[in-house]
């Protein structure tokens, strides 16, 4: 097929198609509201809405991921909360009793791993957590766990044992949490056990070995015939480059330097490898629509119906 | 009651969705039926809270084992006027907005418009 078009296709749809990133469990949207109900501050308020928001999440129906409602109420809601918050208290004379100052404090309690590289943030984190402060572990989760789906998926496993990975990976670092000393970072000691469980997983289980990727068929861009070869041609690459491409291109930039501890290569190196990995993908693309005998104008041939 | 400062379409929307028939507005909900982010509806909720235009309340009294309670809000019954009066002014219509399908006034009472997505949303 045409360099230019598999170019487009690919860099369009992939993102669409391997992107199911959303269907985590329950307990992670659960840990996610906590934590950023905890960020509002006033007592009052982390109360109220910690029930609140917990409660509205069992009603949210199927088409919505739990764990999107999650990040879209703390990415969206929860800076406007805070500062309706802040000019209430301003407005309000303040009281000065023990009550009002644990109130304001509580919102003002440092939070060490603010502002810091990310290097530097988990360490931080990590060593807040040991110390039993579980805000610093939620921000972990909240960050983090984009990271270890995507390798527990690039390693082969189904959406269902994905998930239990990832909660494994979760429980593992707080059950070793106390002595937890991985001196090349949080994220390389993340990606290694996720991979191992991973392995374990497809040993103990058989069944995990998927040669049909599970397409999410909730998904707008798979119900169409061009989505679903792409997912094929996707689910077609060695672990590696699956990996490597959900690292690269799905999770963030960020991301480059550890990938590339991982592969044993230089940052710079990380871009031609997923280069490599792409062009792969595009030809593994070609051959799956010239096998299903599909046109290769886009345009025509299919419309991505966005939700 | 204060006057509502910055009201956005948003704001708009969710009046409709309070002046509409549905009891038992918990937040999602009343996101679903306006077609806004939670995200952007949460901080609405609160605002129209603290302007009292809203009361919001616990849907039982006694956290019990039965999980976190839904937080119901209704609209003040004061704010009635001013809400219809503000979307009269913004929008020209007073339209109520459901889960189950948008009603609108027309001159002889109340019609039902189908939404479009269907029943139940």
């Amino acid at each position: 097929m045409n360099g230019w078009l598999g170019l487009l296709v690919v860099g369009l749809l992939l993102p669409l198609v391997v992107n199911e990133f959303g269907d985590v469990s329950h307990w992670l949207a659960r840990r996610v509201l906590a934590w950023g109900a905890r960020r509002l501050g006033a007592s009052d308020m982390v109360e109220r809405y910690t029930e609140e928001w917990q409660a509205d999440l069992e009603c949210v129906p199927g088409r919505l991921t739990k764990l999107g409602y999650a990040l879209g109420v703390v990415v969206w809601g929860v800076p406007r909360l805070r500062l309706q918050i802040r000019l209430r208290h301003r407005r309000q004379p303040k009281v000065d009793t023990p009550e009002k100052a644990t109130e304001v404090s509580a919102g003002t309690r440092v939070r060490p791993w603010e502002g810091l590289a990310r290097r530097e943030r988990h360490a931080v984190c990590i060593a807040e957590a040991k110390n039993g402060d579980k805000r610093a572990f939620d921000v972990l989760i909240a960050e983090l766990t984009p990271l270890v789906w995507h390798v527990a998926r690039g390693n082969r496993l189904n959406r269902n044992a994905a998930e239990e990975v990832t909660q494994d990976v979760w429980l593992e670092l707080v059950h070793t949490l106390g002595s937890f000393d991985e001196p090349r970072g949080l994220t390389t000691w993340l990606i290694t056990s996720t991979r191992r469980l991973a392995r374990q997983r497809r040993t103990d289980d058989a069944s995990a070995e998927n040669h049909r990727p599970d397409v999410d068929d909730k998904a707008p861009v798979l119900r169409q015939a061009h989505g679903k070869a792409l997912w094929r041609a996707f689910h077609r690459l060695p672990s590696s480059s699956q990996e490597l491409l959900r690292l690269t291109v799905l999770a963030s930039r960020e991301y480059y330097d550890v990938v590339a501890i991982e592969l044993g290569l230089e940052a710079e190196q990380v871009v031609a490898a997923r280069g490599e990995a792409l062009g792969h993908l595009r030809r593994l693309y070609g051959d799956e629509i010239r096998h299903e005998g599909l046109a290769h104008r886009p345009g025509s041939s299919w419309q991505i119906a966005e939700d | 009651m204060e006057s509502l400062a910055r009201v956005t379409d948003a704001v708009l929307d969710v009046l409709e969705v309070l002046i509409g028939p549905d009891e038992d507005l918990y937040g999602l909900k009343i996101a679903q039926a306006a077609g806004r982010k939670t995200g952007v509806v949460y901080p609405i909720l609160n605002r129209l809270e603290e302007a009292g235009w809203v009361d919001s309340f616990w849907e039982r009294a006694e956290r019990t084992d039965r999980g976190p309670r839904r937080r119901f809000y209704r609209l003040d019954p004061q704010a009635l006027n001013a809400a219809r009066s503000l979307l009269l002014e913004r929008r020209g219509v007073v339209r109520q907005r459901s889960s189950t399908g948008r009603l609108a006034p027309t001159g002889l009472g109340v019609r039902r418009l189908n939404h479009g997505t269907g029943a139940g949303r």
